[in-house]
């Protein structure tokens, strides 16, 4: 009894002296690498001569082409919002209600796009569609630029992101209550009656929430933007000209600004409504099997909409695949590996450092991710709120801008980080936190605090708890949050684009001035290797976890 | 399925952070020169491979356009990472020299270069210069049975409709040596007036100057605005063009070798600029296919360049140019008065 008793005393809160250390510590990691640079960005866009003004938001929306830009942002998001949400709810309702073979190959296609860097749709658009593109030079006889603009950007988002709206409906799908169709249907209504009364109504919420995160996916975008964008320009894009083409920062983060506002307000929106999803299918988990359709028009049309998304997706793959393979694609199509021999020779270090770094971000985001879980679900320790908030924020931010305000918080000292590997790990660590924490959190969730006591009263304390009993539980939560972390950084372009160093050569940006140079072949050649690395570590990494990361996303 | 324990756990985290030690160990340096470069990688490779042959220092460079540069260099101001920027145009050298983020440095061997290449305090030296001239694409003309284009103002005729590629101003260097080219020689006015007619006949303005050299060799559009070495690079590798300069005169640019203030590596710096300017060295950029004018007069000029050694070129202005101020008036003004009204 005693002993107990003695134990018990050991594990008070006050006693656990290294996690009292690693709070604040985890606290400051967070505040510097999420909560500064956003703070620096917003004084270098709403400061001039050291006083805060608004002049340089002011000068940047006084100008035409920008107003163009802001108002093309929100054409193009709004499009892929609605286009992206009808294909991907379409999807989703043939997945889990219509009764077809090969849904295992319609679900891995569908999403494939979600492992690959955007900018490999806007690649494989400009070898079918573009000027000299197989299907409109070569099949059409046409030589046209409609691809760059804004059809090009809506094919090339649409594609690249309805995979994330599928997977939060398919989610929806599955978690409707079935029991509430079923007594509409046995109360006599119709199946279309029951899906506009009963389903739609439940779904609303759902579907908006799709619409503002594809909403929110098209304003991040910069690859496409600055492959495909033509005389259609974009706010990403602009943040990126004004910076490179016109050396003007001071512009480049007022414009920045300007995408923050819209992204982070989207972002709350899209959180309340995904509350009140969850609302719509508590209970609902499992209690019921939905009845699959099994009407043959309906299972033909399921079909063709997964068959059909599925070929467009199969197709971008397959000539990125035949661009890296051909000599010139479309040009001269003799088969030839010298690409790959051409960027295994010269952009090995690329590849090297980025699977190196990308690794380094999946340890530390894991690290990192699980402890702030632990502090948000276990503890109730001052300011674990506010803790998480920030920790979620990157979620709210466009790559660009994370991008944007890492350059501008890190190249002075105290905080000289400018040209080191590690401002691209904490970049890529720092975004793909939320989904860390999320997982862990989550995880946490599942396990029931009584173990928690167990191990406090048989003498553990708190760190002992964690180290023994919750980590090697956790341990599918980690191992998914690194997969995401490693798959999230080395496909981004938008957040590393500024923090690149001659040390330091990421893959994204390499593919993109190879495409400058107009060097396809090369580009594609790279992206093949990218993909098929990401895939071999989503599935090389054996399956240690019950479900994919990307259901998490 | 293999429960991945505590211990395994720590090891993952141990042998990654063990993998990522030799990536830190990377950025010293001793015997090593870091650039920034702006001609083609090709080019940039031969000209460090020739470095480190001649020298025995080993150079790590990164390709940058020449905004890429200038942004990163002053992004870096408080910790240069760079210690030389090579093969930038001058109004970028002058941009980089106004923000206080040059160290002069006169070469011995800058002493065999014409003094209209070199800045008399040793704040810039020009290794090659190189102009605009107008590439066609043979078969277009055959097809339209047309000449190459003679004068600017022959790229306004309706012909040309839709035919027209060349570099954005705001991105490329190229385009903004031929925007500032334009207004030389019309006078602002007549210029902005003449740049609104041109770009009627305009397809697309690409990001990157070099953009136009594909889509023109390979007919994807009829006529490219471009540098020089970029078009005869083309007709070397065998693309279908032909190069003509407009009568009127054309613009120009010198591209320089600069060492950064604050040079993480000034000693070989320095020996850099030296080599960069002799014969051998120059000679390096026709031999990878960058066809520029040598400024040394003793280095041998590429049977490609010699047709054109006297185009007629205007007496750029690059003070004029390379103003912070005047780059970004021009570039609002042709944001807002020719790109805005595209659609």
């Amino acid at each position: 009894m005693t002993a107990l008793a003695a134990g018990r005393g050991l594990s008070e809160p006050g006693r656990s002296w290294a996690l009292a250390l690693l709070y604040p510590l985890a606290a400051a990691i967070v505040a510097l690498f999420i909560a500064y640079p956003v703070v620096e960005l917003l004084a270098h866009a709403a400061m001039s001569d050291g006083r805060v003004s608004f002049a340089p938001l002011a000068r940047v929306l006084s100008e035409p082409y920008n107003r163009q830009a802001i108002y093309n942002t929100l054409l193009l998001g709004l499009t892929v919002a609605v286009l992206g949400t009808i294909l991907a709810a379409l999807y989703a309702y043939a997945m889990t209600r219509v009764e077809m073979p090969g849904k295992a190959v319609w679900h891995f296609l569908a999403l494939l796009p979600t492992i690959s860097p955007p900018i490999l749709m806007a690649l494989s658009l400009i070898l079918l569609y573009g000027r000299r593109g197989l299907v409109t030079h070569e099949l059409l006889g046409l030589q046209t630029t409609a691809l760059y603009g804004y059809w090009g950007l809506v094919v090339a988002q649409v594609l690249s992101y309805f995979p994330f709206a599928y997977l939060l409906l398919l989610n929806l799908f599955r978690g409707l209550d079935a029991s509430l169709e079923e007594a509409a249907g046995t109360m006599g209504a119709h199946p279309g009656k029951v899906l506009a009364t009963v389903s739609l109504p439940l779904l609303v919420p759902g579907l908006a929430a799709a619409c503002v995160l594809l909403f929110g996916y098209s304003f991040a975008d910069l690859g496409n933007p600055l492959l495909l964008g033509g005389d259609f320009p974009v706010l990403s894009s602009q943040i990126y000209l004004a910076i490179i083409g016109q050396y003007n920062i001071p512009r480049g983060a007022a414009l920045a600004i300007l995408l923050l506002l819209p992204a982070a307000l989207l972002f709350f929106f899209q959180k309340h409504l995904s509350a009140r999803t969850a609302h719509a299918s508590v209970g609902g988990r499992g209690a019921l099997r939905h009845p699959q359709v099994r009407h043959p028009a309906a299972k033909a049309g399921a079909l063709v909409v997964c068959g059909g998304m599925s070929l467009v997706i199969v197709m971008q793959y397959a000539t990125v695949l035949a661009g890296a393979t051909t000599r010139i694609f479309g040009i001269n199509n003799t088969f030839t590996l010298r690409h790959f021999s051409a960027v295994l020779a010269g952009s090995r270090n690329a590849l090297v450092d980025t699977i190196g770094l990308g690794v380094a971000a999946a340890i530390a985001s894991a690290i990192l991710g699980v402890l702030i879980a632990y502090f948000v679900a276990r503890t109730r320790r001052f300011g674990r709120g506010m803790l998480d908030f920030t920790a979620n924020l990157p979620l709210a931010i466009p790559g660009t801008v994370i991008g944007l305000g890492f350059a501008l918080a890190f190249n002075h000292r105290p905080l000289l980080l400018t040209g080191t590997a590690f401002i691209i790990v904490a970049a890529f660590s720092m975004r793909a936190l939320p989904y860390t924490i999320r997982s862990g959190v989550a995880a946490l969730q599942q396990i029931h605090p009584s173990l928690d006591e167990a191990s406090t009263n048989l003498g553990a304390t708190r760190e002992q708890t964690l180290w023994r009993v919750l980590l090697p539980l956790l341990r599918p939560a980690v191992i998914a949050g690194m997969i995401f972390t490693f798959t999230r950084s080395v496909t981004t372009l938008s957040a590393v684009i500024f923090v690149v160093s001659p040390h330091w050569s990421l893959v994204t940006p390499t593919i993109l001035s190879q495409m400058d140079r107009g060097d396809l072949g090369e580009a594609a050649a790279l992206s093949v290797i990218l993909v098929v690395l990401v895939l071999a570590v989503i599935h090389g990494v054996p399956r240690l976890v019950g479900r994919d990361w990307r259901e998490s996303a | 399925m293999r429960q991945l324990n505590r211990r395994d756990f720590t090891k993952i985290v141990l042998a990654g952070a063990a993998s990522a030690l030799p990536f830190a160990a990377r950025a010293q340096s001793g015997g090593k020169l870091t650039l920034y470069m702006g001609p083609p990688e090709k080019t940039c490779a031969a000209v460090a491979q020739g470095f480190e042959k001649k020298s025995g220092i080993k150079p790590t460079f990164l390709r940058l356009s020449a905004g890429e540069a200038i942004n990163r260099i002053r992004a870096e101001r408080n910790a240069p990472q760079a210690s030389i920027l090579y093969g930038i145009g001058l109004p970028s050298m002058l941009t980089l020299k106004s923000d206080g983020l040059l160290e002069p440095y006169k070469s011995p061997e800058a002493a065999a270069i014409p003094a209209k290449y070199k800045d008399p305090d040793g704040w810039w030296t020009g290794s090659d210069a190189d102009f605009i001239g107008i590439a066609s694409n043979k078969k277009f003309l055959q097809e339209k049975g047309l000449k190459a284009p003679q004068s600017w103002e022959d790229l306004t005729k309706p012909q040309y409709a839709g035919q027209i590629c060349v570099g954005s101003p705001a991105t490329s260097g190229t385009g903004y040596t031929f925007l500032t080219t334009i207004i030389q020689l019309m006078g602002e006015q007549k210029g902005w007036e003449y740049l609104k007619r041109f770009n009627a006949n305009v397809s697309q303005y690409t990001r990157s100057g070099i953009g136009p050299t594909q889509l023109v060799g390979r007919g994807e559009v009829g006529v490219g605005i471009l540098f020089a070495h970029d078009i005869l690079g083309s007709i070397d590798k065998g693309f279908p063009i032909e190069m003509s300069l407009p009568q009127e005169g054309t613009g120009y640019d010198l591209f320089c070798v600069v060492l950064l203030k604050g040079a993480p590596e000034p000693v070989e710096a320095k020996r850099f600029i030296d080599w960069s300017l002799t014969p051998e060295a120059v000679e390096l950029l026709a031999a990878s296919e960058y066809f520029d004018v040598p400024t040394n007069p003793k280095a041998k000029l590429h049977d490609l360049v010699k047709p054109y050694q006297n185009a007629k070129l205007i007496d750029y202005d690059f003070n004029w140019a390379g103003s912070a101020t005047v780059r970004q008036q021009l570039i609002d003004r042709f944001q807002n008065e020719i790109l805005a009204g595209r659609k």
